[in-house]
């Protein structure tokens, strides 16, 4: 079978270059570099698992998430509308007179709609901000209640496992 | 020369072949390892066995494949280790070592829990085959999972395999006339690995329609009734079960008098070493639930490494450049979904806190990682 297979042309030729391959890879040191790389594959699962690099691995992964919740259609709407926004308003122009706002005309601005909208929106993101945080403190002092109670009870079991370890030590 | 004998060819026990082998090639020292079974079972994919999308010759390899990396095989039971004596009973001959591995598991005992013949489960290759013919079968109805208790093998599989049967009976347009009960003793999915993970999964499982029923402890089957048990006299109807059988550390005769109250290996969790024998180890899913570690494929595999490193240090002088890393990941397929979550138990390991868990990563591309991890790991370990 073999024979047969070396006596295709086709085969000869794929042959030639791989053993071409092989020796340009043997000379410049790819094929001794591979040799380790293959020696260490069992070995690189356990050091990749270090917990720090899982860690920044799973914040990573939660960022991404969060990115992925945001519709597309929305996210480019309403930058594309803040960008032009943006442009039109901070002008160079404007950029060397800008307007001083003190107490007056920060009560003169209040009567401007879109600053009420914008307002609206600042207003409704502290009021989401206080209540996520409120419901976060409660979910993790729970958490480190039961935590805890967990410990306490793991760490009674230890010590009577290494009072009878002991005793049969001596 | 010393004789190395490792019990068991699961994840821990070919790990620790494996890396003797490596290390101790060119040397004179011997590695024996000895296992029931003639193959290695990757016990991950069990459930897909059950579920029809592999065949058992697919996810086993001959453990004799070690020997050509210089382990010597042998198929035997083990009876007694007799640790006074440096001496195991196999297959009723006495077999001398200098350092001993343990990684024998924990064995399924269906036989512990009243009823069990009316249930299925993929906690072993005959048992997923059966559920296989099972789930051929079914034509609608409620299928119940259960936990028979805390202790058992791969804690995230019960949520996998309702996350698969949801897929497959969609597939086959079943499931406007199914139900999906999950009855876990946990209070919420995964509870145990923290708000992160377990708020995942719980969106996983409602998103399928997967009715959780938290805080259940089983206390037996009604086969006749056809009903789960609970031990606070909940009773949960089934047209079909599948449950986790009942889990025991498969210890054979270890350590005399140094076991825990719950028939755990008494260890050293820094060194894993046995308390009865500094000469002796023992490693995975007969030892961690008493050191607060899950029984999970992936910790025995960091132990065997850690274990193997300081068996080539005391050989060899070696230096043992890396120490035991107590974090697991699993690879959670639900099908059309699949999630990949991490712990590291550094804070549960000395009882200081809780462990830190986390999501690695949502996406159905994640069931490829785990189809390409089964390959890499019999290529790299069983080839």
């Amino acid at each position: 079978m073999t024979e047969q297979i070396l006596q295709d042309p086709k085969a000869q030729e794929a042959l030639e270059r791989t053993l071409s391959l092989l020796i340009r890879m043997n000379e410049t040191g790819a094929l001794a570099f591979l040799e380790d790389a293959v020696e260490l594959l069992p070995d690189s699962l356990s050091y990749l698992m270090d917990p720090r690099l899982l860690k920044i691995g799973a914040n990573l992964a939660y960022l991404l998430h969060v990115v992925e919740l945001v519709e597309p259609t929305l996210i480019t709407v309403m930058m594309s509308r803040l960008v032009e926004e943006l442009n039109r308003e901070l002008t160079p122009e404007r950029m060397k007179e800008l307007p001083r706002v003190g107490p007056v005309s920060l009560v003169k601005a209040l009567a401007d709609p879109d600053v009420q909208r914008g307002l609206g929106i600042l207003v409704l993101f502290l009021r989401v901000l206080g209540r996520a945080f409120d419901r976060s403190s409660q979910e993790l002092m729970a958490l480190m209640e039961a935590t805890e109670k967990t410990l306490a009870e793991l760490r009674r079991q230890r010590a009577e496992i290494e009072r009878q370890a002991a005793a049969v030590a001596s | 020369m010393a004789r190395i004998m490792i019990l068991g060819g699961g994840s821990g026990g070919l790990v620790v072949a494996n890396k003797l082998a490596r290390g101790l090639r060119g040397t004179s020292h011997e590695i024996l390892l000895v296992d029931r079974s003639p193959y290695h079972y990757f016990m991950p994919s069990f459930p897909w066995v059950a579920l029809g999308f592999k065949e058992p010759e697919q996810v086993r390899r001959p453990l004799k494949n070690l020997e050509k990396k210089g382990v010597r095989v042998l198929q035997g039971e083990v009876r007694e280790i007799r640790i006074p004596e440096k001496r195991v009973r196999v297959n009723g001959e006495d077999l001398s070592y200098d350092l001993l591995v343990v990684s024998l598991g924990a064995e399924v005992k269906p036989d512990l829990m009243p009823g069990f013949e009316a249930a299925y489960h993929p906690w072993t290759i005959e048992g997923a085959l059966r559920m296989r013919e099972a789930i051929q079968r079914f034509e609608g109805g409620r299928i119940v999972i259960g936990v028979s208790g805390p202790y058992y093998r791969c804690p995230p599989a019960p949520y996998e395999i309702a996350g698969q049967l949801d897929f497959a009976l969609r597939a086959r347009r079943l499931r406007d006339k199914s139900e999906i009960v999950l009855a876990h003793p946990h209070p919420q999915p995964l509870s145990a690995m923290g708000p992160a993970i377990s708020g995942v999964i719980t969106e996983i499982l409602a998103a399928k329609g997967v009715r959780f029923e938290g805080n259940f402890h089983a206390r037996a089957i009604d086969p006749e009734r056809r009903l789960l048990l609970g031990q606070d006299g909940r009773e949960i109807p089934f047209d079909l079960l599948i449950m986790v059988p009942p889990h025991r550390p498969s210890v054979a005769g270890m350590c005399p008098g140094l076991l825990t109250p719950a028939s755990f290996p008494l260890v050293d969790p820094k060194t894993f070493r046995c308390l009865a024998d500094p000469d002796v180890f023992a490693i995975g899913d007969m030892v961690n639930p008493a050191i607060n570690l899950p029984a999970a494929g992936v910790v025995a595999h960091f132990q065997a490494e850690f274990v193997a490193n300081q068996i080539l240090a005391e050989l060899k002088g070696a230096y043992i450049g890396e120490s035991f890393t107590p974090v697991a990941m699993c690879i959670m397929d639900f099908g059309d979904d699949a999630v990949l979550p991490m712990c590291d138990f550094t804070r549960i390991l000395d009882l200081s806190g809780p462990p830190s868990c986390g999501v690695l990563g949502r996406s159905k591309a994640i069931r490829l990682t785990k189809m390409l991890f089964e390959s890499i790991w019999f290529a790299t370990y069983l080839s």
